[in-house]
Formats: structure tokens, sequence, C-alpha cells
């Protein structure tokens, strides 16, 4: 270590809340096949082979699987092997190449919004895109309503 | 201290005391015997596709929650340490690991 930051002491105040990069069900219902859905668990929960991340128990959501047309781009994918960002052209890359559409809106989510909170970031502040929402409700809410059509399997 | 009301992983993986209905993978990671602490442990698919990562606890372990099917464990540790492990998971059972690294 060369260089050791110096953090000194100070007060952050908290806001209101900004339900502008929030997404919520109904929301959510509306924007399949009409915005991207992204959906950044592994490749195993959104192909309903797993309910939860395989660090934790198999026991959250009623079903397993995924939002119709949401594209598959797990998290760890927009990080290097050393936990650094990749850089924004082979993040542009990435999303794009798994069908994300730059022009259009994009909601992302997970199991909770924990991991998609990630994606949000590089989707929105790493790459500028202007209107990102992460869905907090993520899978345990959707994947548990009654009425939503849910798709299985590894294809979106 | 592990907690699970995240989506973190918590250090060597979440408690368990009967496997249930899981199909548990988990063992412990050493070097000369002894516990590596210091590391993660990480889950990949059978097309090796990253699935879940858990820092290792202070005991060298942890713990997973797959489906049935074949597994492979990747050990990452410092100063470039990596070893993998091929690993079959079933419900209701614990497949146990011991990687020496």
């Amino acid at each position: 270590m060369t260089e050791v930051p110096q953090r000194p002491a100070t007060n952050y105040t908290a806001q209101e809340q900004d339900s502008a990069i929030r997404a919520f069900r109904d929301e959510v219902v509306a924007a399949i096949g009409t915005k991207n859905l992204v959906d950044v668990r592994s490749p195993d929960e959104f192909a309903g082979r797993l309910l939860a991340p395989a660090h934790l128990p198999q026991e959250q959501a009623q079903r397993g699987g995924h939002i119709p047309t949401a594209r598959n781009i797990p998290w760890s994918k927009a990080a290097e092997e050393d936990g650094t960002f990749k850089s924004d052209d082979a993040l542009r890359t990435l999303y794009g190449g798994a069908g994300v559409d730059f022009a259009s809106d994009t909601i992302a989510y997970c199991r909770i919004g924990e991991r998609s909170a990630h994606t949000w970031f590089v989707l929105h502040e790493l790459l500028g895109q202007p209107n990102v929402k992460n869905y907090d409700g993520s899978w345990t809410e959707y994947g548990s309503l009654v009425g939503v059509p849910i798709k299985t399997g590894d294809e979106s | 201290m592990t907690t699970a009301d995240g989506c973190g992983a918590p250090a060597g993986g979440a408690a368990l005391t009967d496997a249930g209905n899981q199909a548990v993978v988990q063992g412990h990671v050493t070097r000369a015997g002894a516990p590596v602490a210091t590391g993660y442990a990480r889950l990949l698919n059978g097309d090796g596709e990253f699935v879940a990562e858990v820092p290792l606890g202070e005991d060298g372990g942890f713990r997973f929650f797959a489906a049935p099917g074949t597994w492979t464990l990747r050990v990452l540790a410092p100063g470039g340490v990596r070893a993998e492990q091929a690993v079959s998971a079933a419900i209701g059972q614990i497949a146990n690991l011991e990687v020496a690294v």
C-alpha cells in the first residue's frame, strides 16, 4: 500500500427517496415486450433450476423462472476477475450483445434487488443510460404473484 | 457473524443443520493442513458460468445450496492461488469437499 486516503468525519443528510429509479410490480408487468428487462441473476436462477442465489437455501419465491422477454446478464459479468468494472466499451458490447436496446428504457431485477442495484449503477452511472430502474421487489415478489406470466428455461 | 437476510454471502456460507430438501455442496480449504481463511469459494455451473461465491469462513469453510447436477467448485486465494474440483449435488444430500491448495 502506497497511498492511504484521508477520510475526515462529515455529516450526511438523508433525502426523500427518488422513486424515479424504482420500478414496481405493475410497471414491470407492463414492460414485458416493451422495455428492456435485465435479469441479473445466475443462469440457473433465470432458468428456474435455482430459486435463490446458491449461497442461500433454496426456499424463496413460490415459483422459479424469469419474466418473459427478460435478458439474462448476470451482474458478475460487468466485473473483471479482479473485481474492477469492465471498460465502457466492453460493457456496451456485453449488454448490447445480449439484446439490450440502448434507445429504450430499462428495468433491472434479481431476487431482492441487491445484485440488480449493481447493474443499475453500471447502466445508469457508468454507461449514462438515462432511464434505468431497479425492481426491488424482484423475483421474491414476481415469483409469488398470482396471474403473471412466467417463463422457465434458458431462453428469454 | 453470519447473516443471510440479504443477497450478501455470509463468510463460510449460511448455517446448516440438516440437508433437508436442499442439495448441499460444502467443504473446507486447507494449505499444508491449516485452514485457509482468506479467500473465496465460487460455484460454477455445468457451462462454467458463475453461480455464486462466498468468502471462506475462519475454518476455511464454504457452503452452497445447489440444484441436483454437476458443478465445479473453484477456490481463489491471495497470491494467485486457484484450485478447482468437480462435484455432484443431489437433493437431501451433503457433498463434502476437502480442497488442498
